[in-house]
């Protein structure tokens, strides 16, 4: 046999014995500490899923250009869109901290920050349409590279570190609410206008 | 060997289970009796509930956008709130001043 061989054959045995050893010190963690999704992850674990994340998009998607110019009306359109499918767990401002948001483990990220402006069109608009496994973000789209739909909400991931209060106001309007949720907001309204009424399920 | 650690970072991911929260937001309504950092006491019907204020928190007051520093003792407010580490921590506050 070789050196070479040799060399790799050595190579190939550590990686599997290192791999091994990383997976059962973790596995050990987990067992003595559970799978609470309230942990929220350590370094090492967000290194790994942030590179796991990146190489999940192809270099073609990578180099996609957005086909969508932006303009008033396609960030208004695809910030209702966002307000009534995205919110729930990214928030109207894309902070990720809603009532889902902060349960999820991983959590979804800041939008507005870097991690995610600096990523290009094609690999938002992966995300978006294929998801992240083993997150709680879901598939939205085809396969296709053509979703005009999913293209406007990238620009509208691009303008949400520019977002207004007012806009996030707007949005507001657009989130899905329930027939309860909404007897709920009016009687705070009413509450806060000065009228006292205890609504119905409330939970104080 | 790329292909490599992205099957072996895969594999240590599906370890980790996504969970979404059980129940919704806390809505607590009432006025300020206290403001004490970023604490606000708020009490309604004798009981009185202590609220964080975080830096994601969002403002409304009077109807507009706020800030936190909008939030005065004897307003009337309206908090959503999630327990975070064993505290109920303000996602939005609807406050109104009392006068207005």
């Amino acid at each position: 046999m070789s050196s070479k061989w040799r060399f790799s054959l050595w190579s190939f045995l550590a990686g599997i014995l290192a791999a091994a050893a990383l997976v059962l010190t973790v596995a050990g963690m987990w067992v003595r500490d559970g799978f609470s999704a309230r942990q929220r992850a350590g370094a090492i674990e967000t290194e790994v899923a942030h590179f796991a994340l990146h190489n999940s998009v192809s270099t073609h998607q990578r180099a996609l250009a957005n086909p969508v110019a932006p303009s008033a009306e396609v960030i208004a359109a695809a910030r209702d869109h966002f307000a009534d499918h995205c919110a729930t767990c990214h928030a109207n401002n894309g902070s990720g901290h809603s009532m889902y948001g902060d349960g999820l483990n991983p959590p979804p990220p800041d939008l507005r920050l870097e991690v995610t402006q600096s990523k290009s069109d094609g690999e938002l608009y992966s995300i978006i349409q294929n998801g992240v496994r083993m997150s709680g973000m879901p598939a939205f789209g085809t396969s296709s590279e053509h979703d005009l739909e999913t293209w406007k909400l990238v620009l509208f991931v691009r303008h949400l570190p520019s977002l207004t209060p007012e806009e996030e106001r707007a949005m507001q309007q657009a989130n899905p609410i329930t027939p309860s949720e909404l007897r709920e907001q009016q009687a705070e309204d009413q509450f806060l206008q000065g009228i006292s009424i205890q609504p119905k399920g409330s939970t104080r | 060997m790329k292909r490599s650690i992205s099957i072996v970072a895969i594999a240590l991911l599906t370890l980790g289970v996504p969970v979404f929260a059980h129940g919704g937001m806390d809505h607590i309504m009432g006025t300020v009796t206290k403001i004490v950092g970023n604490i606000v006491t708020v009490e309604k019907d004798g009981k009185t509930t202590e609220v964080v204020l975080a830096s994601f928190t969002t403002y409304e007051a009077n109807g507009a956008a706020g800030k936190q520093s909008d939030l005065t003792v004897g307003d009337r407010v309206v908090i959503h709130a999630m327990k975070m580490d064993g505290k109920e921590t303000a996602h939005t506050v609807r406050l109104v001043h009392p006068h207005k």
